[in-house]
């Protein structure tokens, strides 16, 4: 994916970003600048940049990431929507620990489009789980007392129908 | 990304051993519109309680489902049990810090609860920012007239603050779960509710009970079995919730002499009359007389004038004569 130009667009500039693992990447700036972050450092350093470091985000994720942003670097028009929603589902469609980085990244990188796709994947997950199962996924420490959790239980009995 | 810690009333929110950090915790259970998920997701752990239980929590969740539009006022919005054709998606409802409509019905120090009915549809393009105006469109009826239509109901709870009443709290209540006459008794508001079962005929009757303090709903236990033909209306007597059974002589009147207990139901009454009522069962415990009003056809009769035993003093059954 590194250094790629896609045809449809203009010869753009291209910017180099780094991944905590150390592995460099060249992405057309009208994709980077998908992410406030990653826009804000570019007009903050201006055309002196050389390489920006992404310190929280590895190179698998990194790839996964601007793989996103290529494809939304692009105003879609309406014949192309339907196509973007089959390619939007299919890529969130991931495993969870690929699906938790990615999300991690959106994050940091604040994409907010992808934050929100990514976080209705997860919530639509986490739909048919029950609260034991949440935490599993969700690697989270049940920290209620026996009592404190019989008695939210007791006040939302209708929710646990 | 670093661990999101942070003191929120006084209270510690923190992402536990996840990694996930709240904040994103906090998109994730913004895009689940069910508020029945939600309250099953509070006993995940404190910090979820705690982003479920935040007042700012059901506004932010509204406005991000679509049709929806809310007031920057926090808005809880709860489904009653079994409710099952409602979505948050075709509720178009707004509201505005002034006043929900109808006059309160609810006369609690602490609460002021007031009932609109037939909430759709809205005007789009509220709220105006810095302005705090809104409108409930459609009818907003007090307690005891009949909604215009047959649509979801929205029952506020207005928090008095002192002189600050800001805190509008509103619950959304499916036709299922609703009527058009509730009665308070206590801190508690209750009305009767039919229940329809798939497949099922005859309905049930059930008691829906709303604690604004703890802010939960509640079916209490129907008080007796009914036939298809009977229906239930309540009332309140010697503050105890009374329900009148049937609408055809005889007509049987009960108290619950304690809240939710159904075995402490007794009968108080017995009415026995050649005419189809339609009382609202409106009684008055003044100077020792009890007065129950007939406001069938529009007129206000009182229909019986004779002192009652209290239930709560005596088990004794009472002989009503219709007069």
């Amino acid at each position: 994916m590194a250094s790629s130009t896609s045809g449809s667009s203009s010869s753009s500039k291209v910017v180099k970003i780094r991944s905590s693992d150390n592995e460099n990447f060249e992405v057309e700036e009208a994709a980077a600048a998908r992410s406030e972050t990653i826009k804000k450092l570019l007009e903050d350093v201006g055309d002196d940049a050389d390489v920006i470091p992404l310190p929280n985000v590895d190179a698998k994720t990194l790839v996964k990431v601007m793989e996103w942003c290529k494809k939304h670097m692009d105003d879609v028009d309406e014949l192309n929507k339907e196509e973007m929603k089959t390619w939007d589902a299919e890529f969130v469609d991931m495993d969870q620990s690929c699906l938790y980085n990615v999300l991690l990244a959106a994050n940091f990188l604040n994409i907010k489009e992808l934050l929100d796709q990514l976080t209705q994947k997860v919530a639509d997950m986490i739909k048919g789980k029950s609260p034991e199962e949440i935490r599993a996924t969700f690697n989270i420490k049940n920290d209620f007392t026996p009592e404190e959790e019989a008695e939210i239980r007791k006040q939302n009995a209708w929710a646990f129908e | 990304m670093k661990e999101v810690d942070e003191v929120v009333n006084g209270s510690i929110r923190r992402g536990g051993v996840s990694s996930v950090p709240l904040e994103i915790i906090e998109e994730i259970l913004l895009k689940i519109a069910s508020p029945k998920l939600l309250m099953r997701f509070k006993c995940v752990c404190k910090s979820w309680l705690s982003l479920i239980r935040d007042s700012r929590f059901p506004a932010m969740q509204l406005r991000l489902h679509p049709g929806v539009t809310s007031s920057a006022l926090p808005v809880l919005v709860f489904r009653l049990p079994q409710a099952t054709k409602y979505s948050l998606n075709n509720a178009n409802f707004c509201v505005h810090d002034e006043d929900i409509g109808g006059p309160p019905i609810f006369s609690h120090p602490d609460h002021e609860l007031r009932v609109a009915g037939g909430l759709r549809p809205c005007y789009k393009g509220f709220p105006v920012d810095g302005q705090r105006k809104g409108y409930v469109v459609g009818s907003c009826n007090g307690i005891s007239s009949s909604p215009l239509m047959d649509d979801d109901k929205v029952l506020s709870v207005r928090r008095r603050n002192g002189y600050v009443s800001n805190l509008l709290r509103v619950y959304l209540i499916v036709e299922t779960y609703w009527s058009s006459s509730g009665v308070v008794n206590g801190q508690y508001l209750h009305w009767s509710v039919e229940v329809k079962h798939q497949n099922k005929p005859p309905p049930e009757y059930s008691i829906v009970c709303f604690d604004p303090e703890r802010e939960v709903f509640e079916l209490l236990n129907p008080p007796l079995k009914y036939s298809a033909h009977d229906e239930i209306k309540l009332g309140k007597l010697f503050d105890c919730l009374t329900l009148l059974q049937n609408f055809y002589s005889p007509i049987d009147v009960w108290v619950m002499k304690q809240h939710g207990v159904a075995a402490s139901r007794t009968k108080l009454f017995t009415i026995n009359t050649s005419f189809v009522l339609s009382l609202s069962l409106s009684v008055l415990d003044t100077s020792g007389k009890h007065v129950m009003k007939n406001t069938f056809e529009g007129g206000t009769l009182e229909q019986l004038t004779q002192p009652l035993t209290n239930p709560l003093l005596s088990c004794a059954s009472n002989k009503a004569e219709y007069t």
